[in-house]
């Protein structure tokens, strides 16, 4: 029951995925991500999509993936046996293709290896530097992740090495599975810091306290053809979490960040 | 003494392992009837598919070529959203000449049973997965290259290679998704190469994707479909209901191979090639009314048409070179002035397997016969062309001359504009006649007179020639519609009839000037044709 919860869920963040990348206007797009044997990420994207890089680390899965997708019409099908941050940190700079959406779909967090600046740090910052260098052309990232993974410890010690300290504050202030989201969007914000990003949260949505999904829109000055505002990344600290628990039907909006006595988003 | 009948049975086992090679590598010799095979089973998987359902499930109607070439590792798939398989017809690839097609299907390209045995030393391995559309279930065959090879040799049988799992493996799965379809996937674990004496691997050039010359195989040995825009396109796509072939696009990663008509061959004419009276063929035929010569607009990237000429086809499935069996019958390059398919429909006139030319049999020889006849009416409309193109380029030219003529020209510009105004009413005296020509070329003259191109510009060219008094002065009474005479010279005169004419000091110079070769012809030298000259000045002048 709860896999099919989260299949459900799932599906409704690829959709949603699909909507946000109709926003960029833009014909032909190029997905990138772990779209596992059965691909639903492709096959809900399709109409959008000409190329396609899809990352696994494990090739039998990438085979099926490939046997799965061969029926559609795709300019490019790249199959990259790979970590995703490796190649993200690797391979991803000299990809001769540009990934206007990504989704990283964890069943896990985000900061996992014992050193994450050599790793899902590096990659976030090589993806955000070649997207840099492409100015006023939007892309969307997703991200699904798993709140409660390694230890809230983890996030903190990491990012207290590359955030500000009221920042931090913010953080550490913030309690039980909400931690993860707050540690990933003061992260996104600090990518935009550095390569100067505008954004758009088009979603972030918190399922059954089990899976976090997060859709924003980024780009490099304003594009004319993105049809979503975008604006200062500020946001990310301001814009509340959809909430889905299993009692209610209909899910809450809920501000991640305890932000009254701070002059961040001022 | 006599004879009793014993009961001798046959199986598997007294069949050799050597067989497999001779189903694959001595009958689909090369790449282009390996691809050729798997286009066709792709193109028949949607034959039992109602083209409606196909579209409600956003499927397209494609055969799906895509490749991949990492580190050396190749692979070739080619995929369809077809009807699918189940296992059990999954084993009807491996099955030896065992084919329901022709029963089961309307219309289907493929016919002699050998499914994935055609593919075999393309790769290393071959997998087949497939999804039956209404079925939960998808099935996998997966055929060991390197091992069936390496296991073939004279103490083995067939029985011993096709149940051994590790060669021919069967699978299964549950499946819970809409789509259905076949993927076939050619995987080249490296170049060419050779277990015992059996080459593997071999398409592995092929799955390069900057390779080029795969784009060149589709033209020559799948079924490309025209493009269905454009006006001359709509007589093929017309065709193609009319010979069974329903239009499958197939694209080369990513990209729509369509066959294109270049915009200059606006002319599309439509013909039926019979056999005994049966139908045998629909043919079209592709030129450039305007132009005479082979073509040249054919750009081999863009149409994909593999040059001018004519193919043989079967549904769509090109077979052999362009122009097969023209040799010696017809003028050689002449059939290079068209381009066009045709695409037989009688049942007994078939390819063989290698793709290259036509089962032999008796009803192959009356169809080439049928199809000779048909070049040679080619031949003869080009030669008919070329005169009607002659006749309208002289009469064109004539027109804008006498125009020319109205205003002020320099002498040389005269003598050009009566010399083509001369050439249009000779075409009008030849092609006015009432006579039977004898010769060829007066054939070719009188038919391409009735053409109604011509026929339009030669009435314009009198009107004109009339009114300016061309006809008269260049042709002789015969030329005009209402006089009918012996022949005359149509070269200028200076005489018209008994009328004496004032003839001014440019026109005098110019015809002087068309005089001079003939002066020339007489065979005196340049010196004495200045004298000539002025002397004929002096007395033009009165200095005489």
């Amino acid at each position: 029951m709860a896999a099919h919860q989260e299949s459900a869920a799932k599906q409704a963040t690829r959709d949603l995925i699909f909507d946000a990348a109709k926003h960029l206007q833009r014909a032909s797009l190029t997905y990138l991500g772990m779209p596992a044997e059965n691909a639903y990420d492709i096959f809900t994207l399709k109409p959008l999509l000409q190329n396609v890089i899809c990352i696994d680390e494990k090739s039998v899965v990438l085979d099926e993936t490939r046997r799965n997708i061969a029926g559609l019409t795709l300019k490019t099908k790249r199959f990259v046996v790979a970590d995703i941050w490796e190649y993200l940190r690797q391979d991803y700079p000299t990809e001769t293709l540009l990934a206007d959406v990504t989704f990283l779909d964890f069943y896990g967090g985000g900061l996992h290896n014992e050193d994450p600046f050599a790793f899902e740090i590096n990659g976030l910052r090589n993806y955000f530097s070649k997207h840099a260098r492409h100015p006023a052309k939007a892309f969307v990232l997703a991200w699904t992740y798993m709140p409660r993974d390694r230890g809230r410890q983890k996030y903190i010690d990491t990012l207290s090495q590359i955030l500000p300290a009221d920042e931090m504050e913010l953080l550490r202030r913030t309690e039980g599975v909400n931690c993860r989201s707050a540690a990933l969007r003061l992260l996104l914000m600090q990518q935009c810091r550095e390569h100067n990003l505008q954004i758009n949260l088009f979603q972030h949505a918190l399922y059954k306290r089990i899976m976090n999904t997060m859709i924003v829109v980024f780009s490099r000055g304003p594009d004319s053809q993105c049809s979503l505002p975008l604006g200062d990344p500020r946001r990310l600290l301001i814009e509340p979490c959809c909430v889905y628990d299993s009692k209610n039907s209909v899910p809450r909006l809920v501000q991640l960040l305890d932000l009254p006595d701070t002059n961040i988003v001022k | 003494m006599a004879f009793v009948r014993k009961q001798i049975k046959f199986t598997l086992r007294d069949i050799g392992s050597k067989v497999i090679d001779q189903l694959s590598s001595d009958i689909y010799s090369g790449p282009g009837s390996i691809i050729r095979e798997l286009a066709k089973n792709a193109y028949d998987a949607y034959l039992p598919v109602d083209p409606d359902e196909l579209e409600d499930e956003a499927l397209p109607r494609a055969i799906v070529i895509s490749r991949e070439n990492n580190g050396g590792k190749g692979r070739l798939i080619i995929a369809d959203n077809g009807v699918g398989q189940t296992l059990e017809e999954l084993k009807a690839n491996v099955q030896i000449s065992i084919s329901r097609k022709p029963d089961e299907l309307d219309n289907a390209t493929g016919f002699r049973g050998l499914g994935s045995w055609a593919v075999l030393g393309a790769g290393s391995k071959v997998v087949v997965t497939s999804s039956k559309k209404g079925g939960r279930k998808q099935s996998r065959l997966t055929m060991d290259v390197k091992k069936i090879y390496s296991k073939i040799s004279p103490e083995r049988t067939l029985d011993d290679i096709l149940n051994d799992s590790t060669c021919i493996l069967f699978e299964e799965q549950e499946y819970d998704q809409d789509r259905h379809g076949t993927t076939v996937e050619i995987v080249c674990d490296g170049p060419p190469n050779k277990i015992q004496d059996y080459e593997i691997n071999r398409l592995h050039r092929y799955t390069n994707p900057t390779d080029k010359q795969l784009r060149e195989i589709l033209t020559q040995s799948c079924p490309l479909p025209f493009s269905a825009e454009g006006g001359a396109h709509e007589k093929i796509h017309q065709l193609y209901e009319k010979i069974g072939y329903v239009p499958t696009r197939i694209t080369l990663d990513g990209d729509e191979l369509e066959r294109r008509l270049p915009v200059e061959l606006t002319e599309v004419v439509v013909h039926d090639i019979r056999v005994g009276g049966r139908l045998a063929a629909k043919v079209w035929v592709a030129s450039n009314p305007k132009d005479t010569g082979e073509i040249h607009h054919i750009d081999d990237a863009r149409h994909l048409l593999g040059g001018p000429g004519i193919q043989l086809m079967r549904f769509n499935v090109p077979i052999g070179p362009k122009n097969l069996f023209s040799d010696g019958v017809v003028r050689s390059g002449i059939l290079r002035w068209f381009v066009g398919e045709i695409h037989i429909v009688l049942e007994d006139v078939l390819p063989d397997a290698s793709g290259q030319n036509l089962r032999a049999g008796s009803a192959r020889e009356l169809f080439i016969e049928a199809v000779q006849s048909f070049y040679q009416e080619l031949e003869q409309s080009a030669e008919t062309k070329s005169v009607r193109i002659s006749m309208e380029r002289k009469l064109r030219k004539g027109i804008e001359a006498a125009k020319k003529l109205e205003g002020t020209l320099s002498a040389t510009e005269r003598a050009h504009a009566e010399s083509a105004i001369a050439k249009a009413v000779e075409v009008i005296r030849e092609s006015s006649g009432t006579g039977k020509s004898v010769s060829v070329t007066g054939k070719r003259t009188k038919e391409a007179a009735k053409t109604p191109t011509v026929r339009k510009a030669r009435a314009e060219a009198r009107r004109i020639f009339h009114a300016g008094g061309f006809l008269q002065r260049f042709g002789s009474a015969k030329t005009h519609r209402h006089g009918a005479g012996q022949k005359q010279k149509t070269t200028p005169s200076t005489r018209n009839g008994d009328k004496p004419r004032t003839v001014n000091l440019d026109e005098f110079q110019a015809r002087l000037g068309r005089a001079l070769p003939r002066i020339r012809e007489i065979g005196i030298s340049n010196e004495q044709i200045d004298q000539l000259l002025r002397i004929i000045t002096e007395v033009v002048n009165g200095e005489a």
